[in-house]
C-alpha cells in the first residue's frame, strides 16, 4: 500500500504529554502518568492492532437498537495509546485479536461528535 | 474478647421482583433485620453507612434511612464504589470500629432496581459507568465491557465457553439450597451455552440478575463478641486495590486490582488463599469470577475454568464459592448484591446454613469488584 499523505480531517486525535511523552486519550486535563498539564494534541496515523473485541447483540439503550449486532473494539494504536472504536458498518470480515486495523473518525447520526471506526487491513 | 472488629448482625431480604417494596422499605427491612440479628437496641447503633440507589436516587440516603428507623447516629454518610461498595462499607466500618469511638456501625444496601427501572432501564443506567466521550458513543454497556475482558482472557489463557458456563451452573446449584434466592430452577452447561447471546462471548446466563432486594450488616467493636448468641465473626483483614475506572484506560485486561486488594487483606490477616474454607466473590459475570479466582491466587492462571468444570466451587470442592448463589442466581440489586456476599460469609462461619453449609468453615474470603474490574475490596473473616 502506498504511503500517500493522509488528510487530517478524519484523523483520530489524542494527546501527548510534553513532560513524559506518554500518548493518551484526554481525560481530565492532566497527564495520567505524570500529572503534567502540558498535553499537546496530535493526529494519529490511524493504524493499530486489535487488543480485544466483542459483538454486541443487546443494545444498552434505544439509540443503539437499530445498530445491533455491532462490534466494539479496543485498539492499541501505533502511537502507543488505546482507544475504543466500532468496526466500520460496511466491514464484512470478522475481527480477531491481533488483527491490524485502520481507524478514522466518522460522523455518527446518534452523536454530536464523530466516533472512531475501524477497518481491517487485509 | 476479640481485638479485631466483629460482624455482629446480618440480614437479607427476599430477592427478585418485589413490586410492593420501595427502595426505602427494603432498606428499613434489612436494617431492622440486622439490628434484631445482632441482639441490640436500635438506639445502640451509633454509625450508619448506606450505599446508593439508581432506581430511587437520594442525595442523602443514609440520613433518610436514619430518619426512617428513628435513629440519630454520631456518624452517617453514603459510599459509592459500584459493586465494590458492600465490601468497602464493611472495611470502612471495620476501621471506624477499630478507633473505639463507634461501637455498632450499621451498613445498609438495597435497591428496587427490577421493578423500579425494569431490565432495559437498569441496563441503560449502568451503561453510565462508561466514559461519555471515549466509551458510551460506541454502544458501551457493562456486559459489553466484561465481554471485552472475556475475549482477551480467553485468548491469553485458552478459556473455553463450557468452562465459563460451569461458573453459572455452579452458582445455580448453590442458589437452589437458599430459600431467598431469586432463581429456583436448575440449569445445565448446555442451557448456558445455548442461551441468547448478549455480547460475545457472553450469553444471557453468563450475566448477573437484576433484582429488588436489600442486605444489611452490623460491624461492632471486638468487645461486643462476648454478648452474642451466635459465634462471633471477626474481620481479620481488609484491603483495596484501584487501577482504573474506564476499561479503555485499563493497561491490561488480564491483571486487575483484586491481586493487590487480596494481598493486602491476606497480609493483614496473616493468612493466604490456602487457608480459606469458603469464598464469597463478586460474580457479576462468569468471566468476573474466573479472573478474580486466578488473580487472587485461589487457582493458577488459566486453571480456574477447568477446575470449576470439575466441581471445585461446589460444596465438598476445593473452594466452595458463592454458596448463596451469588449475583448470577441469588440476585443483584446494586450494592446489596455485593453485600450479600458478606452476609453469606458470616452465615457460613456461624455454621447454621443447613443444606448449603460448608462443614467446619472457620475462615472466609469476601471480594467486591466495582466498575469493570476497576475498584476492588477484599475481606478475610474468621470465627472469633
Amino acid at each position: 500500500m502506498s504511503e500517500t499523505p493522509r488528510s487530517t480531517e478524519n484523523a483520530v486525535t489524542y494527546v501527548r504529554c510534553s513532560k513524559c511523552r506518554m500518548a493518551q486519550l484526554p481525560l481530565g486535563g492532566a497527564c495520567t502518568n505524570c500529572r503534567s498539564v502540558e498535553l499537546v494534541p496530535e493526529y494519529s496515523e490511524g493504524t493499530g492492532t486489535i487488543y480485544t473485541f466483542t459483538c454486541v447483540h443487546r443494545a444498552p439503550s434505544k439509540v443503539f437498537v437499530d445498530l445491533v449486532p455491532y462490534f466494539i473494539l479496543l485498539v492499541d494504536m501505533d502511537e502507543g495509546f488505546r482507544l475504543m472504536a466500532n468496526l466500520a458498518s460496511h466491514e464484512i470480515a470478522e475481527p480477531a485479536i491481533g488483527d491490524r486495523v485502520r481507524v478514522s473518525m466518522v460522523a455518527s447520526g446518534n452523536h454530536a461528535h464523530a466516533i472512531a471506526a475501524a477497518r481491517l487491513i487485509s | 474478647m476479640s481485638v479485631n472488629p466483629i460482624i455482629s448482625g446480618v440480614a437479607v431480604t427476599e430477592f427478585g421482583s418485589l413490586p410492593n417494596e420501595t427502595c426505602m422499605s427494603l432498606h428499613v427491612k434489612a436494617a431492622l433485620g440486622a439490628i434484631q440479628d445482632a441482639g441490640i437496641n436500635a438506639h445502640e447503633v451509633d454509625a450508619i453507612i448506606c450505599a446508593f440507589s439508581i432506581a430511587e436516587p437520594h442525595p442523602m440516603l443514609a440520613s433518610a434511612l436514619a430518619e426512617a428507623i428513628g435513629v440519630k447516629p454520631k456518624f452517617c454518610h453514603s459510599v459509592q464504589a459500584g459493586g465494590a461498595t458492600g465490601a468497602i462499607m464493611t472495611m470502612l466500618a471495620s476501621e471506624l470500629a477499630s478507633t473505639g469511638r463507634y461501637r455498632h456501625v450499621l451498613l445498609v444496601t438495597g435497591d428496587n432496581r427490577l421493578t423500579g427501572l425494569g431490565r432495559d432501564g437498569a441496563v441503560q443506567a449502568l451503561a453510565g459507568f462508561g466514559h461519555p466521550v471515549h466509551e458510551r458513543p460506541y454502544g458501551f454497556s457493562i456486559p459489553a465491557a466484561y465481554a471485552l475482558v472475556a475475549q482477551r482472557y480467553s485468548y491469553e489463557y485458552r478459556l473455553l465457553p463450557e468452562q465459563l458456563a460451569a461458573v453459572a451452573v455452579s452458582a445455580r446449584t448453590h442458589a437452589l439450597r437458599h430459600p431467598l434466592a431469586q432463581m429456583k430452577t436448575p440449569i445445565t452447561i448446555d442451557d448456558v451455552c445455548n442461551s441468547r447471546i448478549i455480547s460475545s462471548p457472553l450469553r444471557l446466563l453468563d450475566c448477573c440478575l437484576i433484582s429488588d432486594g436489600a442486605a444489611a450488616v452490623i460491624v461492632s467493636s471486638g468487645d461486643v463478641s462476648r454478648d452474642l448468641p451466635d459465634r462471633a465473626v471477626e474481620i481479620l483483614g481488609s484491603g483495596q486495590g484501584h487501577t482504573h475506572e474506564h476499561i479503555v484506560k485499563s493497561a491490561t485486561l488480564t491483571k486487575f486490582g483484586c491481586a493487590q486488594s487480596s494481598r493486602r487483606a491476606f497480609g493483614m490477616a496473616g493468612l493466604g488463599p490456602k487457608d480459606i474454607d469458603v469464598a464469597e466473590i463478586y460474580d457479576s459475570f462468569t468471566i468476573t469470577l474466573i479472573v478474580e479466582l486466578e488473580s487472587i491466587g485461589f487457582f493458577e492462571l488459566g486453571e480456574a475454568g477447568e477446575a470449576v468444570l470439575n466441581g471445585a466451587l461446589d460444596l465438598g470442592g476445593r473452594l466452595p464459592c458463592n454458596t448463596h448463589g451469588g449475583l448470577m442466581s441469588f440476585g443483584h440489586s446494586g450494592a446489596a448484591g455485593g453485600m450479600c456476599h458478606v452476609v453469606e460469609a458470616v452465615e457460613q462461619l456461624r455454621g447454621k446454613t443447613g443444606s448449603r453449609q460448608v462443614e467446619g468453615a472457620e475462615t472466609a474470603f469476601v471480594h467486591g469488584d466495582g466498575g469493570v474490574l476497576s475498584a476492588h475490596c477484599s475481606l478475610v473473616l474468621g470465627v472469633a
